[in-house]
């Protein structure tokens, strides 16, 4: 069916064509704004010797009532079908010609502004004769393009309503929530076994300490019962296809190998004889191989790790509901959906790269990182909630946090800086320190970053409880061959001494890294990723939720590291964004798009690479389509055919060459 | 050279169009702005709106110096801030392969430039249309104007 369209619409674009150009130039004075400088007069005689054109004149206020008068006018008694207005910029007033000249039955894009205020009046008022040459060239420009303007159509395109979120963590369940409270059907896939997160796994949330369980749970709980909201858990992207408004998205879903009539008894789990390290732990406890990533876990439903399983077959002949079924298959469910939300997260940073600091080398056991600490911390952890070195089970008595470890770090290729480490560092500072004052806990910082609301005031009660700061980065940790103790060599680079600080248990702030599997995630989406690998926001001031693909949103660290509070925030704003076109249930979008001349093309596939929205296809012939509506009208495909066959509409090289000769003309013409 | 003009009036005199290209979104933008605040360029500069700079390619600027332009520079958005993601270092790339084309013809390659601006400050735009211009003169000082290479 879209087939069909596009080559209606080509059509009328032809008929279009055909039509001579009547072109109506009108010269505003803006006052003196214009007129003070430019010799208004001269350029509206000069723009009627031009050919085609019917009507020129000069007026003192074209935005003015008269002035947009003066311009319909023309169209109803002379038949002008293009207009040029030489007054200030495309931004400020283009508009209202645009809006005009719609008004009377023209295309809105049959409007050409000629900025000749911004960019010669005002800035060349010393020079009048040279600011009224620079007017002519620009007007004769306008009027060159003018001639070939085509109509642009609006096309109104409908939306599937239903929206797809990937991630279930604290970004995704917020957005999730939000677009469902919007009556929008909602789709959330979750790559583990439960939702929740990385929030899940900390013990307390800066700046406030609350417990971040407790905060998260009523969301949790509100997302999994929403009637609007459908939950794959275990579940991958397999496929995406489409664009905005109208995505098909191909879901894998594991199996849990346990059915939904789980009454969550944990009988299963109490007998099952294998004993792997808990992911969702850290590392910091074992679970069986049938478990329940934590108690509060949601879906409560019990999960079988089927690698670990050694099929004993025990937890089937327990269950009291027959709830287990080793016979689950995967299976793959095809959603429509018009707006997508990624929400994915991040992955704490290895440490193992970086080789003096030994982390996860043996004997080096109690070099840990900040969620290993925060595992060690909460109340539901192994040790329960002391602090207690991994190597010998003893209370330390001295704990060393390394700032900066993976970020701000050339060496291991991230140079950005994550932001949240300095905040939880120092949270987790003073909660060490106020459990056991005897403990020195220092901090080797390269600078303490706590901007924000309460967050200086943090960083002054942990120096309050008496955790030591030290300005430096450590250059090793090393291992004392007698006594076997850890020693962080240090500079601290304030009083200019190099120290050896003794290290019963040493800390490292990790960075936030991309997740794992963002690099087939991204591709599946055909969204671009910043060097640093997090998803690229379509721009990082004006738009950092969309991505850059129309209809593809980001929530949260994926488009780069945040704290809970601006995860929340920028997740707030995706299901805002994602959920417009919806609620709407149409997206109004200028055809303002690339035609390709398929006599031409040699079917290269060159513009499908340069493409950045991902707007161009190779259909079965391997000729290349352009998909109108993920097209964002930048042109890059233009320089990029080798025959020429892709030409942006209004844009094409033969009207950029008719305003280029009209500009640059004046000069000797190389012969 | 006539006897009668001093160095610096036979370059000023030999400097009268350069078409830059803007892209819609940054470019324009600055140069709104330098108009908005009335700071002053020369008048040799004129500009030609374009989507992205992404969308300039060689046909585009050679026809501007064929057709008697002194030079031609592409404006665009700050690097990393390219509305349409890409197009400012693909253009970058391009007036690089381009700048290398001169040199081997035997052109100074300074007739050929890309440059970047920030919409919110007009003093970006109009640095870059002062750096085409001192960068022009130094060319023309040095080499003589496109045109005299023909």
């Amino acid at each position: 069916m879209a087939v069909k369209e596009d080559k209606m619409e080509e059509s009328k674009i032809e008929s279009g064509d055909s039509e001579e150009p009547r072109i109506g130039v009108f010269v505003c004075h803006c006052g003196h704004n214009i007129a003070g400088t430019v010799d208004v007069a001269k350029v509206a005689d000069y723009a009627r010797t031009l050919p085609n054109v019917i009507k020129a004149e000069h007026y003192m206020f074209m935005c003015s009532k008269p002035g947009v008068q003066m311009v319909k006018d023309s169209i109803r008694e002379l038949g002008v079908n293009r207009t040029v207005v030489a007054s200030c910029s495309k931004n400020q007033h283009g508009l209202t010609f645009a809006k005009a000249i719609a008004e009377e039955g023209i295309n809105k894009h049959r409007h050409q502004q000629v900025n000749v205020r911004e960019y010669c009046s005002w800035v060349h008022k010393k020079d009048e004769a040279k600011a009224t040459a620079k007017a002519l060239r620009l007007v004769e420009a306008g009027v060159n393009r003018a001639r070939k303007l085509e109509d642009v159509e609006t096309r109104r395109i409908s939306t599937t309503k239903a929206a797809l979120v990937i991630g279930g963590g604290i970004a995704g369940l917020r957005s999730a929530n939000d677009l469902a409270e919007l009556g929008i059907p909602v789709f959330l896939v979750e790559k583990n076994s439960t939702i929740g997160g990385h929030m899940t796994q900390l013990n307390k949330t800066f700046p406030t300490l609350e417990c971040p369980q407790c905060s998260i749970s009523p969301l949790t709980n509100g997302v999994a019962n929403h009637p609007l909201i459908e939950l794959y858990t275990n579940a991958q992207i397999k496929n995406v296809e489409g664009s905005l408004g109208n995505f098909e998205v191909e879901i894998e879903i594991n199996p849990r190998y346990v059915k939904d009539n789980c009454t969550s008894c944990g009988e299963c789990s109490l007998h099952c004889p294998v004993e792997v390290p808990s992911e969702w732990d850290k590392g910091m406890s074992m679970r069986n191989a049938i478990y329940k990533a934590y108690p509060q876990a949601i879906p409560a439903t019990f999960v079988r790790d089927k690698k670990a399983c050694i099929e004993c077959n025990t937890c089937i002949n327990i269950c009291p509901v027959q709830a287990i079924d080793f016979s689950m298959q995967p299976e793959t469910k095809t959603v429509k959906v018009g707006s997508i939300i990624v929400a994915v997260g991040y992955s704490e940073y290895d440490p193992t790269e970086i080789e003096p600091y030994h982390y996860g080398q043996e004997g080096y056991d109690d070099v840990i990182t900040q969620l290993k600490l925060e595992r060690m911390l909460s109340p539901t952890s192994l040790t329960n909630s002391e602090v207690l070195r991994p190597s010998d089970g003893k209370l330390p008595k001295s704990i060393v946090m390394i700032q900066c470890v993976g970020s701000r770090n050339d060496q291991v290729g991230n140079q950005y800086c994550t932001g949240v480490c300095c905040k939880f560092a120092i949270k987790n500072a003073r909660i060490v320190k106020e459990m056991y004052p005897d403990t020195d806990v220092t901090i080797c910082y390269i600078d303490i970053r706590t901007p924000g609301l309460n967050f200086e005031e943090l960083y002054k009660s942990a120096q309050e409880v008496g955790v030591r700061f030290i300005r430096g980065r450590p250059s090793e940790i090393i291992k004392d061959p007698i006594s076997g103790k850890l020693k962080v060599i240090v500079e601290d680079t304030l009083s200019m001494t190099p120290l050896q600080l003794r290290a019963d248990l040493v800390v490292l702030s990790a960075a936030m890294v991309p997740p794992e599997g963002i690099g087939p995630l991204g591709s599946k989406l055909k969204v671009l990723r910043s060097k640093e690998g997090f998803l690229k926001e379509f721009h990082i001031k004006m738009n950092p939720t969309l991505s850059s693909k129309g209809g593809i949103f980001l929530a949260g660290a994926i488009q780069g590291p945040k704290d809970i509070s601006e995860t929340v925030a920028h997740a707030g704003s995706a299901a805002a964004l994602a959920a417009a076109p919806l609620v709407k249930g149409y997206i109004e979008r200028e055809m303002l798009v690339p035609t390709i001349d398929y006599d031409l093309c040699v079917n290269c596939g060159i513009c499908k690479t340069i493409c950045s929205p991902a707007a161009i296809d190779i259909d079965e012939n391997g000729r290349p389509i352009v998909n109108k509506i993920a097209c964002r009208s930048c042109g890059m495909c233009m320089p990029s055919c080798p025959t020429k066959a892709i030409q942006l509409i209004n844009f094409t090289d033969d009207q950029l060459y008719d305003e280029i000769i009209a500009v640059s003309g004046g000069g000797v013409v190389c012969e | 050279m006539s006897d009668c003009e001093t160095p610096d009036e036979y370059v000023q005199e030999r400097i009268q169009n350069i078409v830059v290209f803007m892209c819609n979104e940054c470019g324009q933008g600055s140069a709104n702005t330098a108009g908005v605040a009335r700071m002053s360029y020369d008048a040799a500069i004129r500009i030609i709106r374009v989507q992205c700079t992404g969308q300039v390619g060689p046909i585009q600027i050679m026809e501007a110096l064929n057709n008697g332009a002194d030079a031609v520079a592409c404006v665009g958005c700050c690097l990393g801030a390219c509305h349409f993601f890409n197009g400012n270092v693909i253009s970058m790339h391009r007036i690089k392969l381009m700048k290398k084309l001169f040199k081997e013809l035997g052109y100074s390659d300074q007739f050929v430039n890309q440059y970047t601006s920030r919409a919110a400050e007009g003093e970006t735009a109009v640095g870059d249309f002062e750096d085409i211009i001192d960068r022009l003169t130094t060319a023309i000082q040095e080499k003589g104007t496109i045109k005299d290479g023909c």
